[in-house]
């Protein structure tokens, strides 16, 4: 049999569509959307695969996708002077570069797979085309986009020890945005 | 004084068109005219003839004789006609294409500024639709006033001569008539203005719409924009009743005057009859001249309207139009050679019509070969300054001077052969990246060779420049990705499958996990259906398709015991696409395209899916039910993510493969060509054939090696270049919408490249590139130091340290120039710009 891909015959043959949708129901940026539009964007999603080095984003340009990561795992970086600063790793059920699906975002950190790994891709004039169908939809987006923000920087205070509040113009008031 | 052809294509008179129509043309049409005056007045006397002599003495060969001349005067009459109406068509359109080519010739060499204010759809509208007008009034031009005229006095005379009383009372009317028409014509042409006026608004709208019409979805304006146009058109449809009317009125006022001739003719007639003062013939003949007065006549009051229409349309559009170039195209002499591209900015100041300063005295001075970047804000000048140079823009104080000569006085070839320019949106014409790649280069080439002929670029050049601006990947992708046509290229297909060979041996291992080969035990997810079970391409000219009309293939499906499983796969991937898309889904191709329901077809196979609720898919109709094979056929579990391919189908699939390789052979009329490793196949692409098999990764790592690798193969069985020219033969689409941002910029910087030029202005040309590619191309053109001189306007301060000086513009002058390293480390705008304003 032919496995090219390393899949199993059962993995080839499924459509995965049920198993996409449901990866998206649990995206905190798609929480509460309707039904009906999350079956659009998922419709929408393509699966694509990366292998070890390949970057999925990078720092300086405009890619105009948002990404779901399902295996694997990939690090974030900062590049400045030839020297690669370590941001965050990204594994399953992380979702990447939301910013993107609403409107030119040139990113600010490169995103490459440290492994093999597999994610979904939602292109923002997929995404856009479905938010004209379903309107309410953004209202719902923007709020859970607003959840996110606050809800890290949140996060950060929780976290924060003396240095964070000492210099918080560095860190902190994104949600004051 | 200037003769009114000598004069710009604007200030030239409708009638001068006339006058420079082929005159062999005009001067036949004149002859057929006096024939066909004569031929017009013979039946009347014939008439008269027959009712006053032939009749009385009863002579019937007399009759004969007079009837057989009416008969032929009627049958040459309408052969004239024809030959005077073939003539008309002749000298209109010939006038009116000349008249086309004429004004978009001017069109073109207008300076850029008039294309701010005048909309694509204004000009189309102006040359394809206003000025067919012309057409028909310079081809009637001469034959109808003067036919008509000519017959109308003919038969007048003729009236006057039978009866000298009767003639001049029936011929009084028409003086009546020509007073009164014109002044209804008058309120036609006002409302025809009028008309001009808001159809080209409309031509207009509608261009600015439908060229917007990305904008016009993302933010989904598609109300407000209908509403705009719903003025338009409701205002057009009230000044067009009011002109139709108007129209009519001409019509009715003319026929009524008409009208009233019979009346005389019959009141005053009978009247001299009754008194014995002329003859029954006469009257007959002046009641038949009546109608062949009254055709001249409408003939000639419909050229009148013509005429008037032509006229009002010619004017609007000459309107449109004034205005010079601002360059001459060639000069008497050869442009002289520049050698060593310096270019002096002199007080330089450019003011818009609207009075406003975009360039206030510059002054830059840069040597032949050096390079200099344009940096500062937003609106302060970059650009400007850069077309200036460019000639694109033509200053309104001080100078550019190329090698101590004006730029202002450059002839457009003199521009083109010394300077390249690349703008910040680079525009890709509709044909193959071959034409747009050599856009500049047959452009040189059309000037005149005054000395030595242009060489034509050879596909070496070619390949460097698409090399040099790092698109030449993506044209080898074109070419293996093309499908070669079956009887062509017979000789390349086997070198493909030397290559082959040669990728089996030398990375077959290393891909296996990234190609799905194809092989005759294993199912293909990433292939069709159909491309499963045949296992090769159908040779006949309808290929694939159709496949489902066909009996007997269908008779070997149910032998097989595959009809109905696809038949429910079919009706599956139906239904699942209606359930995900709803059923008022616009034909937008985005969401169409993870099913094999095509945009175009989806309403159609709504009605199907409605019947699937109630009716198992085996007792649908015949063509429905072919219509969902067709989708079975076409699926692909790798792309067509919203079902499952079953394992039973996956296996009957396998087993009817070895089938159809025994069926196929034993069918009239169906030539198969199966998959083969040792065969080219016919209906796949080379890249596939290279393989033989599916690429089916998406890892940029992976198609990076890839490319590495069948660059290599083909470099070793000589076949880049090959791949290259069949790659340059892909159609970019319309405005290249085929190719992304960024293919669209390098290969607009590659076309100015090829040509090779003395000085390069860079208009932000690289800004929609990734860095990468940014990098590329500045590391191309710091190779140039010394040998071309290279001014652009930059966005990314970082690409900076490559440019030898740097000119820094703020609010329309420059503010510092210098080098780049010197003026960032001092505290001045350059280092205000790079680092932002202190706080």
């Amino acid at each position: 049999m032919n496995l090219p891909t390393g899949e199993s015959a059962e993995q080839q043959r499924a459509s995965g569509f049920k198993q996409d949708l449901e990866h998206l129901r649990q995206v905190p940026l798609f929480q509460n959307l309707e039904y009906e539009c999350l079956k659009l964007l998922t419709m929408l999603t393509r699966k694509i695969e990366l292998i070890e080095g390949d970057q999925l984003m990078v720092q300086g340009e405009d890619d105009g996708n948002a990404y779901l990561v399902t295996t694997g795992k990939l690090e974030s970086f900062h590049t400045r002077d030839a020297t690669r600063y370590h941001i965050q790793w990204y594994e399953a059920g992380q979702f990447v570069g939301s910013f993107a699906l609403l409107g030119t975002s040139i990113r600010l950190f490169t995103v490459e797979a440290v492994e093999k790994s597999t994610l979904l891709r939602i292109n923002r004039i997929g995404f856009q085309k479905v938010m004209q169908k379903f309107p309410d939809a953004m209202m719902r987006i923007g709020a859970n986009l607003a959840d996110e923000v606050s809800g890290w920087e949140q996060d950060q205070l929780n976290r924060a020890d003396g240095g964070i509040l000492e210099r918080p113009e560095l860190v902190l008031g994104i949600s004051l945005l | 004084m200037i003769s009114d052809q000598e004069k710009p294509i604007y200030q030239r008179s409708l009638y001068s068109w006339v006058l420079t129509s082929k005159w062999y043309l005009q001067l036949a049409m004149i002859a057929l005219i006096a024939g066909l005056v004569f031929l017009r007045v013979l039946p009347l006397e014939i008439q008269k003839r027959i009712v006053n002599d032939v009749l009385a003495l009863g002579n019937a060969m007399q009759l004969l004789i007079y009837c057989l001349i009416y008969l032929l005067a009627v049958v040459f009459t309408s052969a004239l006609k024809l030959a005077v109406n073939g003539l008309q068509t002749v000298v209109g359109q010939r006038a009116l294409t000349d008249m086309r080519k004429e004004l978009y010739q001017h069109i073109l060499r207008l300076p850029l500024s008039f294309f701010r204010k005048t909309t694509p759809g204004t000009v189309v509208a102006c040359l394809v639709t206003e000025l067919s007008a012309s057409a028909t009034f310079i081809g009637e031009a001469i034959a109808v006033p003067l036919s008509n005229i000519l017959t109308l006095l003919a038969i007048g005379g003729y009236l006057i001569w039978l009866n000298p009383l009767l003639g001049v009372v029936t011929l009084s009317i028409y003086p009546i008539a020509l007073f009164v028409v014109p002044l209804v014509q008058s309120k036609v042409n006002t409302s025809n203005k009028s008309r001009v006026d808001v159809s080209n608004r409309m031509a207009s709208l509608v261009t600015e719409t439908v060229s917007g019409i990305n904008e016009v979805h993302a933010q989904g304006s598609f109300q407000s924009e209908e509403r705009k146009y719903n003025v338009i058109v409701e205002r057009l449809f009230k000044i067009r009743i009011v002109w139709t009317l108007y129209r009519y009125a001409v019509k009715v006022t003319n026929n009524l005057f008409v009208g009233l001739g019979p009346v005389i003719v019959l009141l005053l007639g009978g009247y001299l009859i009754m008194q014995g003062k002329t003859e029954l013939g006469s009257i007959v003949a002046f009641l038949s001249a009546q109608e062949k007065l009254y055709d001249p006549w409408k003939e000639l009051i419909g050229f009148y309207d013509t005429q008037q229409d032509a006229s009002i349309r010619y004017q609007k559009v000459m309107q449109i139009f004034e205005g010079q170039s601002e360059f001459n195209l060639i000069g008497d002499q050869a442009p002289p050679e520049r050698a060593q591209g310096r270019v002096e900015v002199k007080d330089l100041d450019f003011v818009t019509a609207n009075g406003i300063k975009l360039l206030d005295q510059v002054n830059l001075s840069i040597e032949g070969g050096e390079h200099v970047a344009l940096v500062g804000y937003s609106g302060s000048g970059k650009s400007t300054l850069a077309k200036c140079i460019g000639q694109l823009y033509s200053y309104t104080g001080g100078e550019v001077l190329v090698d101590g000569y004006s730029v202002a006085g450059m002839t457009k070839e003199e521009v083109v052969k010394t300077i390249g320019f690349i703008s910040q949106d680079p525009f890709i014409f509709s044909g193959t990246i071959n034409d747009n790649l050599l856009y500049a280069c047959d452009a040189i080439a059309d000037y005149p060779d005054r000395d030595t002929p242009a060489t034509p670029a050879s596909i070496d050049d070619k390949i460097a420049v698409l090399q040099q601006t790092g698109i030449f990947v993506d044209v080898l992708r074109f070419g293996l990705n093309t499908v070669l046509d079956h009887d062509r290229d017979r000789e390349l297909q086997k070198k493909f499958l030397k290559v082959r060979e040669n990728f089996q041996a030398n990375f077959g291992d290393e891909f296996m996990e990234h190609v799905e080969f194809y092989r005759q035990d294993s199912y293909l997810y990433h292939s069709t259906v159909i491309e499963n079970l045949i296992f090769g391409s159908i040779l006949n000219r309808q290929g694939l398709d159709y496949l489902e009309e066909q009996p007997q293939f269908l008779a070997f499906l149910d032998a097989n015991n595959l009809h109905v499983p696809l038949l429910e796969t079919g009706a599956e991937l139906l239904l699942q696409t209606v359930d995900i898309l709803g059923t008022d889904m616009p034909e937008d191709r985005i969401f169409f395209e993870q099913t094999p329901v095509l945009p175009d077809e989806y309403e159609g196979y709504l009605e199907i899916a409605a019947q699937l609720h109630g009716t198992p898919p085996l007792e649908l109709k015949t063509a429905d039910r072919r219509l969902l094979l067709k989708l079975a056929f076409r699926y692909i579990p790798a792309l067509h993510k919203i079902i499952d391919l079953q394992p039973l189908l996956e296996k009957l699939l396998l087993n009817g493969r070895k089938q159809f390789k025994v069926w196929s052979s034993e069918q009239m009329g169906v030539a198969v060509s199966f998959y083969s490793d040792t065969e080219y196949i016919q209906s796949q692409s080379i890249l596939n054939n290279i393989f033989y098999g599916n690429l089916t990764s998406d890892s940029p790592k992976v198609e990076d090696r890839v490319n590495q690798c069948i660059i290599q193969l083909l470099i070793e069985e000589d076949l880049l270049e090959a791949v290259a020219a069949i790659g340059m033969d892909f159609d970019v689409g319309n405005k290249g919408d085929k190719l992304s941002g960024g293919q669209q910029q390098k290969l607009s910087i590659a076309r100015v490249l090829l040509k090779k030029p003395l000085i390069l202005i860079m208009d932000e040309a690289t800004s929609a590139l990734d860095n990468s590619s940014q990098t590329r191309i500045q590391k191309l053109i710091e190779q140039w130091k010394g040998s071309c001189t290279v001014i652009s306007v930059i966005h990314r301060l970082d690409l900076l340290p490559s440019f030898d000086k740097v000119a820094v513009m703020k609010s329309g002058k420059i503010v510092e120039f210098g080098d780049p390293r010197q003026l960032l480390a001092e505290e001045g705008v350059l280092h205000e710009l790079a680092h932002g304003r202190k706080r």
